[in-house]
Parts: C-alpha cells; structure tokens; sequence
C-alpha cells in the first residue's frame, strides 16, 4: 500500500511514501523556454509525481493554462475535466473531450504580474504508468494567485493509450520564462 | 540512493494554551515543504500561516470550497489561511506544499488542500510577495487554542 500512501501525500492527507519517493530529474529553466520534457523515464516506479513552479511569457493574459502530452503522441486521444475557482465562481468545466493534449496546469503571466515574480504551481500525479491493460489517469491540483486575481483548480486526464508512459512534454500558448521548474519524482 | 522525502519536525500539542507554533530555522537543503496538520480547535476559526515572522500585508490567496454548496473567493491580509477548523470531534486536516521554498528568484506559491470532516473542504493557492527563502513557518489561528493532541509535522522533498 506505499505507494497509494505516496499518491495520498500529495494531496490531502497524512503520511508520505518517504524513502519509496524518489527524485528522478528535475529541469531549472535559466531562459524562457516553449517545451519542457521529460524522456526515457524509467520503468521502475509505480507512480510518477511532478512538481512545478511556471510563469508564461504570455503579455495577452493575467492567467493561462498549460498541457501535458505522453510518448510525443499529437492525436485526439486525450481528455481532461476541472474544478475551479477564481475568485467569483466556483465552477466545473470540461477543457478537452477528445483533445490532442491535457490541459493540467496553471500559471501567472507577464501582465500585470506582481514585479513578474509571481509563479504558479502544480502537482500532478500519474498513475500506474506503467501499466499495458488500461488507459492512464491523472491528476493535478494547480493555482495562480497574483494578489488581485487568481485560479485553483481540481484538473484530471486521461491519455487513452494501453502504451507505458516513457516520455512527458508540457507546452502552453507562449513559453515558460526563466526560473520556471518541474521537477519529476518517481514512487515505488 | 538518499532520501528524497523526508520528516523534518513534528509538534503534538499536549496542552490548553497552544494557539500558534512556529517551525524555525528550517533548513534550507531541500527543494519543497509539506506541512501536515492534523486535529481540531476550542473554537472555531481559520488556520492560518505566516513565514519568517512577516506580519506585513504580503499574502494573498485564491480558494474554492464546498460544504452545501460551492463558492470561491480570495484576497490579501498580513497571513494566508486555510480552511475553518471547528470544534468537532472529528479530526480536521489541512496540507501545504511550499514549493520551491527556498528560492530566492521569485515570490512564494503554497498548494494547499483542507478539510473540516463533517463540515467543509477546501482548496487553495497562496503567495507569499517575497523573494526571500522561507526558514520559519508559524502556523496558528491567532485567536483560538488547538485541542491536545493536535498535530503538526513538517517534511522536505529534495529535487534532484
């Protein structure tokens, strides 16, 4: 039962997987940068966890979102639902049906940013990605706050593949900027 | 291969008089915090953090949360707060995830995700409008006292 202990600690309660949580690579942009990936990630784990602090080069809005794509496949074989609130609402949407990626994160942008120092941040769990039997699920709790505005949301996708999860891209509209980091941890 | 998660400092509360308690010269080795709380107040109010003793208006948050019906709000004050903790005897619980505490780049985001059991849950972010690394973490209510036997344990993830 560790490693659901570990998937438990990213999100709401207790105990964490501690030594079965392990680091597996993590990418510290020092210049703005369009794609962040992750390849040939190993096999060994049960789960996989990224956590991301990012801002978009984006001068359009206060507040965009960010995509996620497995093994570099572009076709319509993903989905992803929310939960979230920006202040106003509370409200429940579907983002991607049969999408060609997952929307999963969030972020501030580079207009009317605090001094452009305000980050978003995102915890995303993938589960049993490994497995050949079963489409993949995953999961995020993600939020942008820039003290006059902000989103949190509950986001999920669903990659219909039965393919193991070997690679990990996330995109957006712009870039990430400079001192953005994802940083990707494997649980046994 | 070392440990990436790791327990940094645990508090129980064993008193009547516990209305703040604070996480000190936290050190600065590793890449994100979790704080797990654990337990219940005399009275009902929100928990709520500081860091660094900064009790100047530099927090903000956004939430959305749920107890009959769904809302969410959000705004600035001189601590960001969770969720309501009541007086029930079911535990309340709350985690916060300081990513990339110790930074000194860019403002702080905390992730955070809150429960009253039989009453509310909730979920936020929050920022912290400093470049400073974060080496205290005081998380109390301000106003009411925590049950015995409340918990509070602080970890490290490290990055690699």
């Amino acid at each position: 039962m560790t490693p659901i202990i570990g998937i438990i600690a990213s999100s709401t309660s207790g105990a964490s997987a501690l030594g079965n949580f392990e680091s597996i690579s993590t990418q510290t942009l020092g210049s703005s940068q369009a794609t962040i990936t992750f390849s040939s990630i190993p096999s060994t784990y049960t789960h996989l966890q990224l956590r991301i602090i990012s801002r978009s080069t984006n001068t359009s809005f206060q507040q965009i979102g960010f995509s996620m794509r497995f093994n570099g496949d572009t076709a319509a074989n993903y989905s992803a639902h929310q939960l979230y609130g920006d202040r106003s609402v509370a409200g429940a949407s579907a983002p991607g049906v049969s999408a060609t990626s997952m929307l999963l994160g969030q972020e501030s942008s580079s207009i009317n940013n605090p001094s452009n120092l305000s980050f978003g941040a995102t915890i995303i769990d993938i589960l049993d990605y490994t497995n050949t039997n079963k489409y993949k699920t995953v999961r995020s709790l993600t939020g942008s706050d820039i003290t006059t505005a902000g989103t949190i949301a509950l986001r999920s996708g669903n990659w219909r593949s039965t393919s193991a999860v070997t690679s990990i891209t996330f995109f957006e509209t712009s870039s990430f900027t400079a001192n953005s980091s994802f940083a990707l941890y494997g649980i046994k | 291969m070392p440990k990436t998660y790791e327990p940094i400092a645990t508090y129980t509360v064993s008193g009547s008089s516990t209305t703040t308690y604070t996480f000190s010269s936290i050190p600065g080795t590793y890449t994100d915090l979790v704080l797990i709380a654990s337990g219940s107040l005399t009275t009902d109010a929100d928990v709520s953090i500081r860091v660094n003793g900064d009790t100047a208006v530099n927090y903000s948050r956004t939430r959305m949360w749920a107890s009959t019906a769904t809302a969410s709000d959000g705004g600035t004050g001189d601590y960001f707060s969770g969720t309501v903790w009541y007086t029930s005897t079911s535990n309340n619980n709350a985690i916060f995830h300081f990513m990339n505490y110790s930074n000194t780049t860019t403002y702080k985001s905390v992730l955070s995700r809150s429960n009253s059991t039989n009453t509310m849950v909730n979920s936020q972010i929050s920022m912290w409008k400093s470049t400073a690394a974060i080496t205290s973490i005081t998380v109390g209510v301000f106003s009411a006292i925590y049950s015995a036997g409340s918990t509070f344990t602080l970890y490290g993830i490290k990055a690699a």
